[in-house]
């Protein structure tokens, strides 16, 4: 007996499908790419471009929500970044907790590595990080750089994606079964029976939802925000809209929003807003605070375009109280394929 | 019967999630239900992830001003295009660059590799403008050609390597305060992956 996963997705042929034979295949073929899925199944968790000072001489940290797999997943990081002097150590870590509380957070670390810079000044670090697993009851990750001994550095991007070890037997929290071969195989051809058909739906279906598709990204510094109100007025003031791209779904699709910001004094309640731009009938708005906290609600697109450009235009905003500033540090929006 | 295989597109908002796809104990044997069975694993590996919008301030600084990211590319994916997110202020004649670029490891000929984005960013009297500050936005998309092997530098398709697994896409681009990227056609036959 044996759980095999193909390192590809096994494609079969039509007429494979309609004149099977009296054998194994192609069922065996179509069962095996479930456990591709649950290996390679690979929407990122987070994708950020950080919104920094430039060339920072000082640590920073980003607090990034984040809702993540009910099977605790491995993940790989990719850090990029560049320092504007060749070939220094910058430590990137990465913590997640549970819990975000600001400063009285209690982070578990995922790993901290020191990274050598690029041996050319200026030139572009990557710094790829394998097999690092998210706790399920995460909500949040921090990622911090340290600075470079000599020169500046600009942080760009940051993509964690699934990146699991290839399945073993059982059900996992998610859902999702692998397929184990032995009875498929056995001497005594054990019949095809409907579990192996609906496994196919049930576990595809059970991976798309638990691996949640980062659709929408903000991130600022934690604690050293470059970036506030540039006029003193108290109204919304929007951020660049953006569009997010999600291929032949609609009419409408739900994300699941998670906001992070906080107001340097005054009241705190209703100051971050996001919306669908273009005038688009039944498009809402959704209202945040900016607690300190982690803030959860979600936003209905109605999307627009066909097939695989199917996208709608999202804006974020941000209003302060009179005299005070409001600081957003992060937000993400997850698109979990079917939530209605 | 052809041999050729097709991507299903799926929209998930119009499918049961969760309902099996056979209820009975004993059903006839039928194609369709190894058809169903075997589209459904298929059409998730092949349909496209979402394409995440970013925001940040790639206009401030000149050392932002380059925007390095990558993207994660379900198998099947043949062609993109990019949604550039740019901000203006009316303001003093200023001169600044004449497009927007985008770099892509697997778009085009190693001489002519940057995609470039023609912009009111050609003309004077616009300033381009980091978050935070007020100013009008435009989305623009990149070019609709597909051209994969260039001898000048253009506005075209993003080529993407053609995979039967997902891969990591690194890119950059410049001169803009928002980001994303759209898969926009698919291999047409999947058994030549």
């Amino acid at each position: 007996m044996a759980i095999t996963t193909p390192a590809t997705i096994g494609i079969a042929t039509p007429s494979s499908l309609w004149l099977p034979d009296v054998a194994i295949q192609p069922l065996r073929a179509a069962l095996e790419n479930i456990n591709y899925l649950m290996q390679y199944h690979r929407p990122p968790l987070v994708s950020h471009c950080y919104t920094a000072e430039d060339a920072l001489t000082r640590p920073s940290s980003y607090i990034i929500p984040v809702i993540a797999s009910a099977d605790s997943l491995r993940y790989t990081f990719e850090h990029r970044f560049t320092c504007s002097d060749a070939s220094q150590s910058v430590t990137v870590t990465v913590d997640e907790t549970a819990t975000y509380a600001g400063g009285a957070t209690t982070w578990a670390n995922i790993y901290s590595q020191a990274v050598t810079t690029s041996g050319t000044p200026g030139g572009l670090t990557t710094h790829t990080k394998t097999l690092q697993p998210i706790t399920s009851t995460t909500t949040a990750l921090r990622i911090t750089y340290t600075a470079p001994a000599s020169g500046s550095r600009n942080d760009h991007h940051v993509i964690a994606y699934p990146a699991p070890a290839a399945p073993s037997a059982g059900l996992m929290p998610s859902g999702a079964t692998p397929f184990d071969d032995g009875l498929i195989n056995s001497a005594d051809l054990a019949a095809v029976h409907t579990e192996w058909i609906n496994r196919c739906k049930i576990t595809a279906s059970a991976v798309l939802r638990d691996r949640k598709q980062i659709a929408l990204s903000f991130l600022q510094d934690e604690t050293s925000q470059a970036y506030t109100h540039y006029l003193n007025l108290t109204g919304f003031t929007p951020l660049p809209a953006v569009r997010v791209w999600l291929a032949n779904q609609g009419p409408t699709v739900i994300l699941d929003l998670r906001v992070l910001a906080s107001v340097d004094g005054g009241l705190a309640t209703d100051l971050i807003r996001i919306r669908q731009l273009g005038g688009v009938p039944g498009a809402v708005s959704t209202i945040f605070d900016a607690s300190g906290s982690i803030e959860s609600g979600t936003l209905a697109l109605v999307m627009q375009g066909d097939g695989l450009m199917r996208h709608a235009d999202i804006e974020i905003a941000v209003a302060r109280t009179a005299g005070n500033r409001t600081r957003l540090k992060s937000v993400s929006g997850f698109y979990t394929p079917g939530q209605k | 019967m052809s041999s050729s295989r097709p991507i299903n597109p799926r929209n998930w908002s119009a499918v049961d999630m969760t309902t099996p796809i056979i209820g009975e104990a004993t059903p006839p044997a039928s194609a369709a239900l190894l058809i169903a069975a075997d589209d459904w694993c298929v059409s998730t590996a092949t349909a496209p992830y979402a394409g995440c919008g970013h925001v940040f301030d790639g206009l401030t600084e000149a050392n932002l001003s380059r925007r390095y990211l990558a993207i994660m590319v379900a198998p099947g994916a043949v062609h993109a295009r990019a949604a550039l997110s740019r901000t203006y202020q009316l303001d003093v004649h200023v001169t600044w660059a004449t497009y927007n670029e985008i770099f892509s490891q697997d778009s085009g000929a190693t001489a002519a590799e940057l995609i470039t984005i023609p912009g009111q960013k050609a003309g004077i009297g616009y300033t381009p403008t980091p978050t935070f500050k007020f100013g009008s936005t435009d989305i623009v998309l990149s070019g609709s050609g597909i051209e994969d092997s260039p001898t000048t530098a253009q506005d075209r398709q993003i080529e993407l390597a053609t995979m039967a697994a997902p891969y990591l896409e690194p890119m950059y681009v410049t001169d803009v305060s928002g980001f994303s990227v759209c898969v926009t056609d698919q291999v047409p036959d999947l058994t030549t992956l």
